[in-house]
């Protein structure tokens, strides 16, 4: 069992994505964006980070920054849902490490798996 | 002598006034021709050496004919029409014609056509003086493609930004609706709930499907970009397609001169031969039909590159014909619009196409679409090859002929096999 803090805009995909951890065992907590994950992050110390990508306050790519500002080594994985047209994001991942890119929707096996696979793995 | 002639100094005395009249239509560089009014069928009887020099042929192959063995193919009926109805009353007209040379290539003429009266009145004659605008015919036609092209490409770009952001919101919205009923499946017992929820879980990964298709249109995802063997990827997509065929359908696809090295996604490069081989497929129906493949290397010079919106350098150009009904001007202005499609209901999506330009894109080519009702359908793919590429076809690159060759080679091709 893993502590993991889910960042997401759209509140339903928060939820959902938690319900499914939650099942598979994991402890969760939810933000719908990026200011309140960073709190949340401080405050709870989670294992894992799952954060989506396209967010309107903040992107997730400036909250992947903001939190390997915070922890270099924090497992991190990012969830799209497709890209805004001519918003190429994900490209701007590249030097941040991120250990899986997950696209909504997704399976529940692919993302049991994917949490499995980042926990497994030692933090970076 | 009819005319206005200058008194003074320097001017001609009046017994030379017609050899000089008929010596300066002779010079001058648009081409004059008299014809017969009252002969039938009004017969050429003066051509001057413009004329013979324009359109390439001999004074003897000119005279004593109608006009009309100029005309062919590309001549507008209704052009022909009007000059007719105009000779017919003995009016004057002005039209711009196409006609052809004697080599058969194209000449398009500003036409002046005046009727000639004799003193009593009487219609004898008509001149006719052209002037060759071939070019200028040329450079507004290419414009008008341009601005075609650029409409197209804006239009595309526009639906693009729509079906993204669309996607998107329904990818967030699929999230819960897959994953919750899942977990619903797993906790309810076997029954018709459970099966209504399968349901529910089947219907949300097709809408799933449709989403990634629609996104494959609007952005490629950026794969992993390698040189990548294009001819390999067209042989793959040929063997993946031909065991589906109807026995009436040949497929062929001749040897490649080459391995087309292409910086790309080789999963998206042959997802992109795959649509256009299932277009070809759904086009020419149960057959008898024919889908014939061609891929060639195509030096793209400034011009060339310029039409289909490209960089200059070397690039393979993938046809895919087919001896399908062919399509109208019409259709295929909006062919490569997603849900645009002329299959009837549960045919297909709508989206082969669109994706498959949304790939070539992706690629940094172009693709672009000639087709005639009746006349069957060719795509034309570009691609850049990778730079750099030490394999390419450098000997089949440099022999390749301009553009024109390359049209013709197309339409040749297509001709050859729609009978």
């Amino acid at each position: 069992m893993a502590r993991i803090l889910v960042i997401d805009d759209d509140e339903l995909v928060g939820r959902t994505i938690a319900r499914v951890l939650t099942r598979g065992g994991h402890e969760v907590v939810t933000a719908t964006g990026g200011a309140q994950g960073c709190a949340l992050f401080d405050a709870q110390r989670p294992d894992l980070v799952l954060s989506d990508l396209v967010m309107p306050e903040q992107s997730g790519v400036e909250v992947v920054r903001e939190l390997r500002r915070r922890d270099p080594d924090m497992r991190i994985a990012v969830l799209t849902g497709g890209e805004s047209f001519g918003v190429p994001l994900i490209d701007s991942l590249g030097p941040l490490k991120v250990g899986a890119i997950l696209r909504k929707p997704f399976e529940i096996a692919d993302l049991l798996g994917t949490v499995d696979a980042l926990l497994a793995a030692p933090a970076r | 002598m009819g005319g206005n002639w200058h008194e003074g100094a320097g001017a001609p005395d009046p017994a030379d006034r017609d050899r000089l009249l008929a010596r300066a239509v002779s010079a001058t560089t648009s081409g004059i021709l008299i014809t017969a009014a009252d002969l039938p069928d009004n017969p050429i009887i003066y051509a001057n050496d413009s004329f013979c020099r324009i359109t390439g042929y001999a004074p003897g192959e000119i005279l004593g004919r109608n006009c009309r063995f100029l005309q062919g193919p590309g001549t507008d009926p209704g052009t022909v029409a009007r000059i007719r109805a105009a000779v017919t009353e003995g009016r004057g007209v002005r039209e711009r014609i196409v006609n052809h040379r004697k080599d058969g290539s194209r000449l398009c003429f500003d036409l002046v056509i005046s009727p000639v009266h004799d003193a009593v009145g009487r219609l004898r004659f008509f001149v006719g003086v052209q002037n060759d605008v071939t070019r200028q015919v040329e450079a507004e036609e290419a414009l008008r493609a341009g601005e075609a092209r650029l409409r197209r490409a804006e239009r595309l770009e526009a639906l693009g930004r729509l079906t993204s952001g669309v996607a998107h919101e329904f990818n967030n919205a699929l999230t819960p609706i897959l994953s919750l009923t899942e977990l619903a499946v797993r906790d309810v017992p076997p029954g018709e709930l459970r099966e209504d929820l399968e349901v529910v879980l089947r219907a949300a990964r097709a809408a799933r499907g449709v989403v990634q298709r629609l996104l494959a249109f609007s952005r490629p995802e950026p794969g992993e970009m390698r040189a990548v063997p294009f001819a390999e990827v067209v042989a793959d997509a040929t063997r993946l397609l031909r065991p589906g065929l109807p026995e009436g359908v040949r497929l062929s696809c001749p040897e490649p001169a080459g391995e087309f090295p292409v910086l790309g996604d080789r999963g998206q490069l042959l997802q992109l031969v795959i649509n256009l081989l299932g277009n070809a497929r759904d086009a020419v129906g149960p057959g008898p039909g024919a889908i014939t493949l061609d891929l060639a290397p195509a030096e793209l010079d400034g011009l060339g590159a310029e039409a289909l919106g490209l960089r200059p350098g070397r690039h393979v150009r993938l046809d895919v014909a087919d001896t399908g009904p062919g399509m109208d001007a019409a259709t295929q202005e909006h062919i490569f619009e997603p849900f645009f499609t002329t299959k009837g209901p549960g045919e297909g999506t709508g989206l082969g196409l669109s994706v498959a330009h949304g790939l070539v894109t992706g690629h940094k080519g172009a693709i672009a679409v000639r087709s005639a009702p009746g006349k069957g359908t060719v795509f034309t793919v570009h691609l850049p090859l990778a730079a750099g590429a030490t394999d390419g076809p450098e000997g089949q690159s440099r022999g390749e002929e301009p553009r024109g060759k390359e049209t013709g080679t197309a339409d040749g091709a297509h001709s050859g096999d729609r009978r």
